[in-house]
């Protein structure tokens, strides 16, 4: 068990550390600039998956979804499945190292001394991974910048750094940190400003205290009372202005305080994480984001699903073990039933100063480190993109060739947000340039 | 001549005889003063514009007012206020007004309402937070404990070599430091205990490494976030890996490294600090424990600085940064208790009785932070809360509301019962004491004392406050005391001309700044605390860094995270007076300066009281011959009459330290002349001696009841943040005649301080 709630130190700058009242953020919506507001999502679980269960078929031009993506029914004519990509980056590191650092990066990981169960030690991703491309992208223009420009959410991640943990990188030997406490996230997000709040409950209590304790003094001491009463008054006079002005278009989720960071709480906790994702993007804190779902080789035991065993002790067990298989099915069900459960919030929520609901704008592109979990493959990575936020076609299946360099995917993906890059990650991968999804 | 003082003739004075002080202000005189000296300097020596504006307050002695009197006043008049009268009208304004007593009856001082100053509030809370945590430790040795491994594959921890306590973390393979059957393919190192930092500020850290390393500070719980996470290698490159954090002085923190090399050439792993003050350097055994220490609620608001306004700091004025920081600071704290609230108030979430645990959590915090038993309306108002909010917000406003109260800003108000009288209890002395020996609340033997009534007579608070001062905290807040004493708390940049004094460098900077930290702490903490070795003895403190520039012979086998005492070759050194720190903090860039060294001296050490210039001088070198020694600039400089009212004081003292050159070091000649460091310096009470150099300096410390009561006042402002009289004028006089009497002890000194301003039931001013 995890200790709950760990506060605010690994965030950076204590938010302590600023002016009490100038470190409120604005959350006034945006000056309702024309162009929609593009968003991207990358969700990622872990150990594979079950291909005869995943991948759809096409029956008579309509694409039908097989046990494992069926939850995603609602959204089907915002689905886009792409069959064919293959993680093709060489070099040091076991299959889940490579699956993991490299499937957002698209290249090689630098030698180091990470030692997996096979294959040579490896270290840190050699260069940035797509979301951080895009962020960088949308950071760069005023128009789409944004508090955060990223969030890296995690669910049930251990809190330890390796490349099996890591698929975010802002750079060569940069792995970003997904943050898998939502009592952390709701801090990071609006925590200067809700304990500022509830100190602001107080202060009416304190100055009735000052007055108590003053009371029968004299002289000098009485003054200094009487001053530090009327910086309190300051304070509660400004705090309620501050307060007024800076009220939100979406208020921040209530968390319920007492759900501990364990394994068996974690459906719990997934729920928080993306209701905090989905409100930070409906106040425009950032319009990239990541959802990580515990890590590669990841031995979350789904005890809510009636498994006891570990995810990826499971994912090791041959296509003829029948019970491990349906282990497997429910469990990545359970993971589509989260990524529904995501589509649905942004579905339901109107776009904030446009048209439509927040998918309409959206790009959810869920992702795993391998193809299957007993053969390690890297060729035939899932990829299911959700949303109406890349002007991809949708509602389809795209076979493509077999082996084609999942690179290309995430230029493609660069392209839709504007971001014209003809190459990302290893040159060579990338060569045939972007994939026509349109 | 204007200057009543100013200007005299030294030569010839009579030595004071007893006799001729006289208690009662003259009647004699008062008439005299009003009729011949009152248009002047007015009707109560107040001065007068356009005539003599400064007014008349000194430490001149009435004789030698008598005889100013008698040779120059009235001005041009000379002749009309001599012999007896003269004598009257000194003995008249010496009493009325002139002399420091005076001064303190025509201007009572008070104790003023004090809030706690940001040191005080960053110990407090950490304190308050360890009362529920535990406090780690005393370390009764030095270094961190390691283990050291051989691994395989994924198992960092296959077989254990090692245990062994290292002096710092760190290791190089290729030296290996006596770690026998190392595989050097696979192996590990994990270094525990304690950081003990020695002041409040900003620490930086980094690990320098070809392989993977992880250092946990403030934590031993690895799911924690490290503060350096290097685990990761890359080529098997040297990495280096920075990060810096803020600590608070005199609580230990936990620390915890973690190395692995796994199939990699080169192995090494090189782990140094940046303290505040310090430089790079590998953390010194010293400041490393293999203790298991608790973690620390440490409080890294910025507050604005405190009025120093008196020459120390402390907490008399408030202002809307200071309300906002406190405001900060409780936000801060009350988010490191929340996050491990349960701990604290020994509950979890099954708990039924969980809600009436943390309200009786935060109960007890309240009244620890309060100093005493809360009020029925007190432990009312928490619960409302609790009855008002979730079982979190209600903790989260308790927590918020007990740190900005009034009751824990200001220490003093909680035990005043409606502001004016003062509750005179076990509790009021248990604040006080904590207050001003650890600037935090009291610990549990102290409420426990409290709670029984057992603080209630002086010698149970001075066991109390022995007790005390074993603690790290006591030795924390007394190095404060002796950096503001030496005034080294301003002099931050002591670099001098780098072509001048080639290799007095930022390394042998801090090598010094330990060195006299180390020398302080080894004579206060000694078994006589005697206050007289910090004048007499001779030898520096000396790694082989220090002993190569000062040219001494140290052991061969001395170390340079290694202080040892070391005489000069010079062998005339006079402890702090020729400490190279204090030495170069009062010298300029290119030279010495008597004058910095003489005022400091004399007014800090000696006590002397010394007025503002008259006019501002500023020493401009270009204004002299350049084969002048510095001793002919300065005399130049000061010859002026209105100068040398100070400067025959200032000047001797500065003289006398000329064989010592801008950073310490010995020298006999300047300007390829002689240095002459002999001059007549004129005592407080109206000697002159001849001082030769700083031996003689030394025996004035040691001897002059002036310096005595320097030190003692500097020892009670920083202490108590109050003036001495405010606790009756006879104060300072009781508390310099037991520090005679226990031979200068100033551990015993600090005892008595505590105990004559503690709020005893009966008043401690004794007639």
């Amino acid at each position: 068990m995890t200790t709950r709630r760990e506060f605010i130190k690994q965030l950076g700058i204590a938010p302590a550390a600023l002016p009490f009242l100038t470190g409120l953020p604005s959350f006034a919506a945006g000056s309702g600039n024309a162009r929609r507001k593009q968003r991207l999502i990358v969700m990622f679980s872990p150990n594979g998956t079950l291909p005869t269960d995943f991948w759809p078929k096409t029956m008579n031009g309509q694409m039908e979804f097989g046990s494992i993506l069926n939850p995603l029914t609602p959204f089907k004519d915002q689905t886009l499945i792409i069959k064919g990509l293959s993680n093709l980056v060489k070099g040091d590191g076991d299959g889940h190292m490579r699956g993991m650092s490299c499937l957002l990066t698209g290249a090689r990981l630098h030698p180091g001394n990470i030692q997996g169960g096979s294959h040579t030690p490896a270290g840190w991703a050699s260069s940035l991974s797509i979301d951080q491309e895009i962020k960088n992208f949308l950071q760069k223009n005023p128009a789409t910048r944004t508090r955060f420009g990223s969030l890296e959410v995690g669910v049930a991640v251990p809190d330890r750094a390796d490349p099996w943990t890591r698929m975010c990188y802002a750079g060569s030997n940069q792995p970003l940190a997904p943050l898998d406490d939502p009592y952390q996230m709701l801090q990071k997000l609006y925590g200067q400003s809700k304990d500022k709040q509830t100190y602001a409950s107080i202060l009416d209590e304190l100055g009735d205290d000052l007055k108590k304790v003053s009371h029968g003094l004299s002289g000098e001491d009485k003054e200094l009372l009487k001053q530090h009463m009327q910086l309190v008054a300051d304070m509660e006079r400004e705090m309620k202005a501050a307060a007024e002005a800076g009220k939100l278009v979406h208020p921040e989720p209530e968390l319920d305080p007492n759900i501990e960071i364990t394994n068996d709480n974690t459906p719990k906790l997934a729920r928080m994480q993306i209701d905090l994702l989905v409100n930070a993007m409906a106040n425009d804190m950032t319009r990239v984001g990541t959802l990580q779902f515990m890590r590669s080789v990841g031995q979350a035991r789904m005890r809510w699903l009636g498994i006891e065993e570990g995810h990826h002790s499971l994912s090791h067990e041959p296509d003829k073990n029948k019970a491990a298989q349906d282990k497997l099915k429910k469990i990545n069900i359970w993971f589509a039933q989260q990524l529904a459960y995501l589509a649905g919030k942004l579905k339901a929520t109107p776009e904030p100063g446009g048209n439509g609901n927040m998918l309409d704008n959206t790009t959810i592109v869920w992702v795993n480190e391998l193809g299957k979990g007993n053969s390690h493959t890297l060729h035939n990575i899932p990829c299911v993109v959700i949303g109406g936020g890349s002007g991809f076609k949708m509602n389809r299946l795209v076979d493509l060739p077999k082996g084609t360099p999942h690179n290309r995917f995430l230029i493609s993906l660069a392209n839709s947000y504007g971001h014209g890059i003809s190459s990302f990650g290893e040159k060579h991968l990338g060569a045939k340039g972007a994939l026509n999804l349109g | 001549m204007h200057r009543i003082v100013g200007g005299l003739c030294w030569a010839g004075l009579l030595v004071v005889s007893p006799s001729l002080l006289v208690a009662d202000v003259s009647p004699k005189g008062k008439a005299i003063y009003k009729e011949h000296c009152a248009s002047c300097h007015g009707k109560n020596g107040e001065g007068v514009a356009d005539e003599y504006d400064e007014a008349l307050v000194g430490t001149s002695s009435i004789e030698k007012l008598t005889r100013v009197i008698h040779k120059t006043m009235p001005e041009d008049e000379d002749e009309l206020v001599v012999n007896d009268d003269a004598k009257a009208v000194a003995q008249y304004i010496y009493h009325a007004f002139y002399s420091p007593e005076a001064q303190a009856k025509l201007k009572p001082v008070r104790r003023a309402l004090l809030r706690r100053t940001q040191h005080q509030h960053r110990h407090a809370i950490a304190d308050l937070v360890a009362s529920f945590r535990g406090h780690s430790p005393i370390p009764k040795q030095h270094g961190l404990t390691a283990n050291y491994f051989n691994a395989e594959k994924m198992n960092k921890q296959k077989k254990k070599l090692l245990e062994r306590i290292d002096p710092t973390p760190s290791f190089d393979l290729a030296s290996n430091h006596g770690v026998e059957k190392v595989n050097p393919k696979a192996f590990s190192i994990y270094w525990r205990g304690a950081l003990l930092p020695p002041e409040t500020g900003t620490y930086h850290f980094r690990i320098s490494t070809p392989n993977g390393a992880r250092l946990f500070l403030n934590t031993y719980d690895k799911k924690k976030t490290a503060l350096i996470d290097a685990w990761v290698s890359s080529k098997n490159k040297m990495r280096v890996t920075e990060k810096s954090t803020f600590l608070v002085g005199g609580h230990a923190v936990p620390l915890m490294i973690e190395y692995t090399s796994f199939q990699e050439k080169k192995s090494s792993i090189l782990i140094e600090w940046k303290p505040p003050h310090g430089i790079w350097e590998k953390i010194p055994q010293r400041f490393l424990a293999p203790i298991h220490a608790r973690e620390v609620a440490i409080i890294s608001t910025p507050f604005p600085a405190d009025d120093a306004s008196l020459g120390y700091e402390r907490g008399s004025t408030i202002s809307r940064q200071w309300n906002t920081a406190a405001a900060n600071a409780a936000i801060e704290a009350s988010s490191i208790i929340l996050a491990d609230l349960d701990r604290l108030a020994k509950t979890n979430l099954k708990d039924e009785q969980r809600t009436i645990k943390l309200a009786q959590f935060c109960e007890q915090f309240t009244e620890r932070a309060f100093g005493r038993p809360l009020t029925a309306g007190q432990k009312q108002r928490i619960q409302n809360l609790f009855k008002k909010h979730a079982p979190e917000g209600a903790s989260q406003r308790c927590l918020m509301l007990a740190l900005t109260s009034p009751h824990f800003l200001y220490p003093e108000l909680s035990h005043r019962n409606h502001g004016k009288q003062a509750e005179h209890d076990s509790w009021a002395i248990a604040t006080h004491l904590a207050v001003a020996i650890w600037d935090s609340v009291p610990d549990q033997q102290l409420r426990q004392a409290a709670a029984k009534g057992h603080l209630t007579n002086p010698q149970q608070i001075r066991v109390q406050a022995q007790r005390m001062l074993r603690d790290p905290r006591a030795h924390h807040k007394l190095q404060r005391f002796f950096h503001e004493w030496l005034n080294l708390s301003e002099k931050e940049d002591l670099r001098k001309d780098p072509k001048l004094f080639p290799g007095f460098d930022a390394r042998l900077i801090a090598d010094l700044r330990s060195s006299l930290n180390l020398f302080v702490a080894d004579i206060l903490w000694s078994d006589h605390s005697d206050y007289r070795k910090l004048f007499l003895t001779q030898e520096v403190h000396m790694n082989p860094r220090i002993a190569a520039f000062y040219k001494t012979k140290l052991p061969e086998d001395s170390k340079n995270d290694q202080f040892t005492p070391a005489a000069t070759p010079d062998r005339r050194r006079a402890g702090i007076l020729t400490h190279p720190y204090v030495l170069s903090a009062f010298s300029y860039h290119k030279q010495t300066s008597p004058i910095h060294r003489g005022v400091y001296l004399s007014r800090n050490v000696l006590g002397r009281f010394l007025k503002p210039p008259p006019k501002a001088t500023e020493f401009k070198d270009s204004d002299f011959k350049p084969n002048q020694t510095m001793r002919e600039k300065v005399t130049e400089l000061t010859k002026d009459h209105s100068c040398m009212a100070c400067h025959e004081i200032i000047n001797p003292i500065g003289f006398s330290l000329e064989n010592y050159d801008a950073v310490g070091r010995f020298r006999t000649r300047e300007k390829n002349k002689p240095i002459n460091t002999e001059s007549d310096y004129i005592t407080d009470d109206d000697r002159k001696v001849r001082i030769k150099g700083p031996q003689d300096l030394a025996r004035l410390a040691v001897e002059s009841p002036g310096a005595h009561r320097a030190f003692i006042k500097h020892l009670f402002h920083h202490l108590i943040q109050q003036p001495a009289p405010a606790y009756g004028y006879s104060t300072m006089d009781r508390l310099h005649k037991s520090f005679k009497t226990s031979k200068f002890n100033m551990r015993q000194l600090i005892v008595e301080i505590t105990t004559a301003t503690a709020p005893l039931p009966f008043t401690p001013e004794k007639k």
